[in-house]
């Protein structure tokens, strides 16, 4: 039930029908009698109170645009009102010196934003409507993603539990979600109450992809919460475990009697068949290539790319992301623009561009290794979250 | 069955009733609303309100108190006599005076009752007014803000849509209310207020001003000489509200030591407060986030804004016409009363509808590792709508950590240090690693300003809940024993009578002044005493006429020097 429904009035921007719908509303759920009711009803008259003047505000600016824009209609502006706009925005007089086109562009923008009618374009849209069915679905989406996320919760100790998660965070509607703030807070508290998740999962699934939705959240509320989240664990999944004085001293003896058997181990090896140690030692020296770039890895790609690219911990420090992919060759409006295909869905230019990046590392690697593997040392000490 | 509204004020108290469809003011003995807020114990221990008391203040001060309001939620403790008293207790013995009165006037039993405190009074405060009405017999219905209260009975039924300041400056408090009303709705937006600011700092202000004026006076006065002075700097600032200029004599030892006053100078040294009243105006447009042009009326509440250097200087800095619609004076009881016609969903008054905020941020000191100390987390930010409801996670801060303590504060301040301490308490959590284990804290403030905390130490684990229990208040045993005490002590009901009031007065005028009139006070008195004690009811009522007449003469001979010449 939104506010307007609970006021009973459509939406609407006039205030004076908000109070009066609302002081209906409060006589049939009067505090003294019905305490919960009326704190619906007031929280509605509230939400409804600041729609209109959002609403407001933006129209007073439109109306201020208009005047801007056509010329005629100069002189009426009185520079009173001028004045008043400048204190409210302060950059209004750049938007006077900009041509009528791009002003009309931002009138358009302004009327779908908050869904206010105006007669001068002609056409008088419902935009009241489409914007709150548009919120209404986006909440039923939410619930469904979020009650698809329980259910693999419930099933958390499974042994395809990863798979089951990589399913649900790759689907239409998770991922038309992304960079939802409501989504993204209700998702992170319904984290924050369910943080037993698999440390295998937790490596493979969540890890990556918080990092990536921080780009979404750089500061902030959330921005806390993710890290937060990442805090928790260690770089193999685990909850983080503190060295106390006994762990230390567990710790120390467990790793001596380790050093012990393996010496053990490796002089019986050694003693038994002596020759054969040449062989083992004599084989070849591979460089471990630090990602995987092979085209059927189906999600975690960009993750994993990610990973490399800026290091796990830095991962918000934008220049040092465009560094790092000047340094591959790839822009990162390009890297964006891949991220969203990817999104989308967009298998084919998706692998195009991925063989790309292949054939070109292929070559850099070929041209000078030793860069490469420089490269890869930080990233694999850095892989995991601190 | 009656249910009573109650202003209970620092100086004066008054109750009213909601009757045949409008909020009627309870009249006392003496056929006065105001009852002075004082209590006083008379040598058979009995207990004496109202005005004789007030009368009493300067001739029996160790055994008299006065403004105690003030002291209301604390360990302060006033020993009257052979008695000893907290401030509830003596707000307990007002409210018996208010509730008799009212008994008589309405005849028939009260039973319940909303009283009134300054938005600004805390948890504790509230806690001890709802003590102090349930001392006196009463079932506290609702504890109202004052504010709210004037509001309601500033009310402008015909005016549709109003945005209005209340500027409410009482003996002791000041509170400033920005309300929004429209159709049945009344609702608060902001409130600001200064809880140690009123009536009487404007009273103490002009005595320093005589104390620097006479510097050899100042060390030597004992406390009934100075409460004396304050009586007489009271009395010329009410002066003042009628006349250019106002002034006194105080006479010590045969020596006459005058002091003149005009508006300017009263603003001259009362510049202070004036500073302070403007922070408190602008704080509460700050909070409602509206301008001085967003106001259309401001209401003058509380007997101390009938001050005329008040209202320039609020006409000065807003530029908006001051209105009272009812007395200033009355406005908060009215409106007490017409709440205690909501409660009861009486006609007339039913679809009425307020809302109120919590004036201050409510939470709980959490460790800043940046800041490397505690600080405060507001949990419930103020100018909150009540009843609200607020929940903040936390996590412990050590491996393995056994128990958290909170602490419970009310301010507005990062630094816990300058918040009001409310409560504090450990509470055991599961044993895990730093940070692992959410610790959900959730505050309840209801609509009678009253919080009530929930913790829930683990997902899943049993909620612990806390009501705040004040510290310095009484455990229910305690307040069980208390009642039994004080219903033994009878309210004296001669002290109610105008031959009391007379007695008291003449006592006060003998011990105010000295020589001949002191002769001649004492000699009435003493006439009148013995008519008394004759009961010639005939003989009583001259003697009652003549004295009453010659107290009358001899308080504007004391006081007469604005009248005769000096202006």
């Amino acid at each position: 039930m939104n506010c307007w429904e609970v006021l009973g009035i459509s939406p609407t921007e006039d205030q004076h029908q908000i109070k009066k719908a609302y002081a209906h509303a409060a006589t049939l759920h009067h505090p003294e009698d019905d305490p919960d009711g009326f704190q619906v009803v007031y929280r509605a008259f509230k939400q409804a109170m600041a729609f209109a003047k959002q609403s407001a505000k933006m129209s007073a600016r439109l109306s201020v645009n208009r005047e801007a824009v056509i010329p005629s209609s100069n002189e009426r502006v009185s520079p009173q009102i001028q004045e008043e706009n400048s204190q409210e925005q302060p950059d209004f007089d750049t938007s006077l010196l900009q041509g009528a086109a791009s002003a009309e562009k931002n009138m358009a923008s302004c009327q779908s934003a908050v869904g206010v009618e105006t007669n001068s374009q002609g056409d008088e849209c419902d935009y009241e409507g489409v914007i709150l069915r548009g919120k209404a679905e986006e909440k039923k989406k939410i619930k469904a993603v979020l009650e698809r996320m329980d259910l693999n919760y419930q099933k958390r100790k499974c042994s395809h539990s990863a798979k089951m998660w990589k399913q649900c965070f790759s689907s239409a509607e998770f991922l038309s979600l992304r960079g939802n703030e409501e989504f993204t807070s209700q998702f992170l508290t319904y984290q924050m109450d369910h943080i037993d998740i698999k440390p295998f999962d937790w490596v493979r699934v969540f890890a990556p992809m918080f990092r990536e939705w921080l780009y979404y959240w750089p500061v902030g509320e959330l921005s806390e919460k993710f890290h937060f989240l990442l805090r928790q664990r260690n770089k193999y999944g685990f909850v983080k475990k503190p060295t106390t004085r006994r762990t230390a001293k567990i710790r120390f003896v467990s790793i001596f009697l380790c050093v012990l058997v393996l010496y053990g181990a490796i002089g019986a090896i050694l003693g038994r068949n002596n020759s054969n140690s040449k062989n083992s030692s004599s084989m070849p020296s591979v460089s471990v290539p630090v990602f995987k770039l092979s085209p059927n890895t189906e999600l975690g790609y960009l993750f994993e790319i990610e990973d490399v690219l800026i290091g796990a911990e830095n991962h918000t420090d934008y220049s040092k992301l465009q560094k790092k992919c000047e340094d591959l060759g790839v822009s990162r409006e390009k890297y964006e623009q891949m991220q969203a295909e990817y999104a989308a869905g967009d298998k084919k230019s998706f692998d195009r561009d991925q063989n790309e990046i292949i054939d070109r590392n292929s070559k850099n690697r070929s041209s000078s290794s030793g860069k490469i593997t420089a490269q890869s040392e930080p990233a694999a000490e850095k892989q995991g979250p601190d | 069955m009656a249910v009573i509204g109650i202003d209970l004020g620092t100086t004066n108290s008054l109750a009213a009733v909601w009757r045949d469809g409008k909020s009627e003011l309870i009249p006392n003995s003496y056929g006065e609303y105001l009852t002075p807020s004082v209590v006083s114990v008379d040598e058979n221990d009995e207990i004496l309100i109202g005005k004789v008391a007030k009368e009493r203040l300067i001739t029996y001060p160790d055994r008299t108190a006065s403004s105690f309001k003030r002291y209301m939620g604390t360990d302060k403790t006033y020993s009257l006599g052979s008695h000893t008293f907290r401030a509830e207790d003596l707000s307990s013995f007002i409210i018996r005076q208010l509730k008799a009165d009212a008994e008589a006037y309405l005849k028939e039993p009260v039973t319940e009752a909303v009283i009134s405190v300054p938005a600004y009074f805390n948890d504790n405060q509230r806690s001890s007014t709802k003590l102090a009405g349930v001392l006196a017999g009463l079932t506290v219905e609702r504890i109202i803000n004052e504010p709210s209260a004037a509001a309601i009975a500033s009310r402008d039924e015909e005016d549709s849509e109003n945005t209005f300041l209340i500027f409410d400056l009482g003996g002791g408090t000041l509170d400033v209310s920005i309300v929004e009303t429209f159709e049945n709705i009344i609702e608060i937006i902001a409130i600001s207020g200064d809880n140690h600011l009123g009536g009487d700092d404007f009273n103490a202000a002009i005595a320093e001003r005589f104390y620097h004026t006479y510097p050899e006076l100042s060390s030597v006065l004992t406390t009934q000489e100075r409460n004396t002075m304050l009586r007489l700097t009271e009395r010329c600032k009410i002066a003042l509200s009628s006349q250019s200029m106002a002034g006194f004599v105080y006479d010590y030892h045969g020596k006459q030591y005058e002091m003149m006053l005009n508006q300017e100078q009263l603003i001259e040294c009362c510049a202070s407060l004036f500073v302070r009243i403007e922070k408190v105006i602008l704080h509460a447009l700050r909070d409602s986030g509206k301008t001085v042009d967003d106001i259309d009326e401001i209401v003058l509440v509380g007997g101390s804004s009938k001050m005329p250097s008040i209202q320039k200087y609020l006409e000065h800095l807003t530029g908006r016409k001051l209105i009272s619609r009812v007395s200033p004076d009355y406005a908060v009881a009215i409106g007490a009363g017409i709440v205690s016609g909501i409660k009861s969903r009486s006609d007339g008054v039913k679809d009425l509808v307020l809302t109120d905020i919590c004036p201050f941020s409510l939470g709980v000191d959490v460790w800043d590792d940046a800041a490397g100390k505690a600080v405060f987390d507001p949990i419930i930010e103020r100018n909150t709508p009540l009843p609200t409801s607020n929940i903040h996670t936390f996590c412990t801060r050590r491996d393995y950590q056994k128990s958290i303590e909170m602490s419970i504060y009310q301010g507005e301040s990062l630094n816990v240090e300058n918040d009001l301490l409310l409560d504090k308490c450990t509470i055991r959590v599961p044993s895990a690693t730093a940070g692992k284990n959410p610790i959900k804290v959730c505050f309840t403030y209801d609509i009678n300003g009253i919080l009530d905390v929930e913790v829930q130490p683990a997902p899943g684990a049993k909620p612990y809940k806390k009501l705040i229990v004040n510290e310095n208040a009484l455990s229910k045993v305690e307040i069980e024993q208390h009642l039994a005490e004080l219903r033994e002590m009878k309210l004296n009901p001669d002290g109610q009578d105008e031959n009391s009031l007379l007695l008291a007065r003449g006592e006060r005028l003998y011990a105010e002044n000295s020589g001949q009139i002191r002769n001649a006070v004492a000699e009435g008195l003493n006439g009148f005493r013995t008519a008394l004690s004759q009961h010639k009811i005939l003989e009583i009522e001259r003697t009652k006429r003549r004295l009453s007449e010659m107290f009358d003469r001899i308080e504007e001979a004391n006081f007469g020097l604005n009248e005769e010449g000096l202006v």
